[in-house]
């Protein structure tokens, strides 16, 4: 873990290459251009850039005007901002008449040292639920280099919880949409991580595994849609069940869209939640909140197997790997 | 296609309103009468759109837009759409009969329509819905399309386009934040190709805007905001043709605020000060003064 490699503003760049050759392609900004990887196109392209003024509401409303004319609107604000501040604007004017819009959304679960109000824990709860959204995250490097391209396909409204700054290139390729990545295989008991979980993670599975336990551990960052018939499988196929450990409240997201489908299933297997708790956090470091106050860490997964299995492995935290630093992500 | 004078077309629309009102016992009937002149006005000498063959008939209701569904628009009144062509974005969706009313009194919407208002599996909506005649945004919600029409006046001018955007609005609506900040938007990219007219006929949902929420200088809250604007008698149509009309600003949008009265033609309505919202049934006289002034209509 220690050689993994740290990029930086990937979305920024990309989206300058991207929408070099795309006219149609608008950016709005509610006054956070810098701090949503927009600089770059904001300076490349200053009669494609909508600055909105700090007015997510009319910000939502113009976009899909925007789009219904033609356009292609992307949208950059905090998530906080948009699916709460914004929601009834998001529903009508680009959800209902499923307009294509992007909805680039950053600082999302407790990636934001702002505290409760820029604290996007539960987003995925409420995207996930209305109709004709697309719900995905990029926080790793090669899903972030990837997401425009695979936006394309899609002509309906897309919100994706997007990582900003210094982002870790924990995987070699490209993600395929709407399907967890598997990271190990094995058959005792499955994690499925999400979001900046997913480093700790990794950090948890290569120690259970040095002390033999067979864990089935996939990376899921396609929320909505959600059709992963091989994790369920993996899951019915598992001695001791699944953990779900997401960025975000343990109720609405990750955990609560697997148990959605274990049920319909008849899947009759354990699931056990890391995540937020169901309280609103406090402004710190993404690093603090993930290692103290939250389920969001490599022990507190290792604590969960523990307890699932009912074995105990005596792992300490000084024989995992080093930890990625992820505090380069804040700034308000 | 329409050959009536603006003041006969106003009539119409009226007539036609209370004519529901009769059939169905309850209406929506205010709001009629209030935005029936300006709607006259608007239809007859103001709007540019394309020809249509003969009145639209509306298909039965075929669900929301999906990834596998797409839908017909109520826009299917105005013909193709073009860049040369205005549009005309009607924000309060509980005026429906109005335009409704004002579509079919100048031939772009099947008379017939009209029996179907309310009723299940039709897309004559109480509240206009995008399928609805003359509708293409959900605006359901107040405010929400004025953010819309923002926004698309907005690619209007990054495209060039000539056609002009018109914008009607309710007074009720003004209270809403989200007006603002698209208000804003629009002085802020110059949108002058905008032209908003407020139906200020003084009341709102529950009373008097006075008691409900105080609009104190609404002209000046726009004139704030940057906006050209025009006070007029709601009910003159020469003026509001002429405002519409007028060439745009170099920078601003316009906004006529046009005073009107809820019981415009139908001074009985008077009694029921302050609620003129919805009248969900009506007094033995209404009823006979209605079938009076809708005889042989």
């Amino acid at each position: 873990m220690n050689n993994i490699a740290i990029e930086r503003n990937i979305f920024d760049r990309e989206f300058v290459a991207w929408a070099k050759d795309k006219p149609d392609v608008v950016a709005l900004s509610a006054d956070l251009t810098r701090q949503c990887e927009l600089g770059g196109f904001a300076a490349t392209y200053p009669e494609r850039f909508l600055s909105m003024g700090i007015a997510e509401q009319n910000m939502l409303g113009a976009a899909g005007g925007l789009a219904y004319a033609g356009k292609l609107p992307f949208v950059f604000t905090y998530g906080t901002f948009l699916t709460r501040r914004a929601l009834e604007q998001l529903q009508l004017a680009i959800a209902l008449p499923n307009r294509k819009v992007r909805l680039i959304s950053f600082v999302c679960g407790i990636c934001s040292p702002a505290g409760p109000t820029h604290q996007a824990i539960d987003d995925v709860n409420i995207m996930r639920a209305i109709p004709n959204m697309t719900v995905v995250e990029c926080v790793d490097a090669t899903e972030v280099r990837a997401f425009l391209k695979m936006s394309e396909d899609i002509e309906g409204p897309i919100y994706v919880r997007m990582g900003r700054g210094a982002l870790p290139k924990l995987f070699p390729d490209a993600p395929v949409w709407g399907k967890s990545r598997v990271l190990t295989e094995g058959s005792d008991i499955v994690v499925a991580s999400a979001s900046i979980c997913t480093q700790e993670a990794m950090r948890a599975v290569a120690a259970l595994t040095a002390k033999g336990l067979s864990v089935h551990h996939v990376h899921v960052a396609s929320y909505r849609p959600f059709d992963d018939e091989a994790l369920m499988t993996a899951i019915a196929n598992s001695k001791y069940g699944v953990i779900s450990m997401e960025n975000h409240l343990t109720t609405g997201g990750l955990g609560s869209i697997i148990a959605d489908h274990m049920v319909t299933r008849g899947i009759g297997k354990k699931l056990y939640r890391l995540g937020v708790e169901d309280q609103y956090l406090h402004a710190a470091s993404t690093h603090y909140l993930m290692m103290h106050e939250t389920g969001m860490n490599a022990m507190a997964l290792i604590q969960k197997v523990e307890e699932a299995t009912g074995q105990s492995f005596g792992i300490e935290s000084q024989d995992l790997d080093a930890e990625i630093q992820l505090d380069v992500l804040g700034g308000c | 296609m329409n050959k009536k004078t603006t003041a006969e077309l106003a009539l119409e629309i009226r007539t036609l309103a209370m004519k529901q009102a009769l059939r169905e016992g309850a209406c929506a009937l205010c709001q009629c009468l209030s935005s029936s002149d300006a709607l006259a006005a608007l239809f007859n000498d103001v709007l540019k759109f394309d020809t249509i063959d003969k009145p639209w008939m509306p298909k039965p209701y075929s669900g929301v837009p999906t990834k596998d569904h797409e839908i017909e628009l109520g826009i299917a009144v105005y013909g193709e759409p073009g860049p040369a062509f205005d549009k005309f974005f009607f924000c309060p969706p509980h005026y429906s009969t109005a335009l409704y009313s004002a579509l079919a009194a100048v031939g772009r919407l099947d008379m017939d329509a009209l029996l179907m208002f309310g009723k299940d599996g039709t897309v004559m909506s109480e509240n206009g819905e995008m399928y609805s005649p003359g509708f293409e945004f959900a605006s359901g919600s107040l405010a929400q399309m004025t953010s819309q029409a923002m926004g698309y006046a907005l690619a209007r001018k990054l495209n060039g386009d000539t056609g002009r955007v018109f914008l009607y609005l309710g007074d009720g609506e003004c209270d809403e934040g989200q007006t603002w900040e698209a208000i804003q938007a629009m002085y802020h990219y110059g949108l002058n190709n905008i032209t908003i007219l407020v139906d200020c006929n003084g009341y709102q949902c529950d009373a008097s805007c006075e008691e409900i929420m105080k609009k104190h200088d609404l002209e000046g809250r726009f004139k704030g905001f940057g906006m050209r604007t025009f006070t007029v008698d709601g009910t003159d149509h020469a003026a509001i043709a002429a405002l519409c009309n007028t060439t745009p600003d170099p920078h601003a949008p316009t906004v006529l605020l046009c005073n009107t009265k809820p019981w415009r033609g139908f001074e009985m309505l008077q009694a029921r000060e302050p609620r003129f919202h919805y009248i969900p049934s009506f007094t033995p006289e209404e009823i006979a003064c209605m079938q009076e002034l809708t005889a042989d209509k």
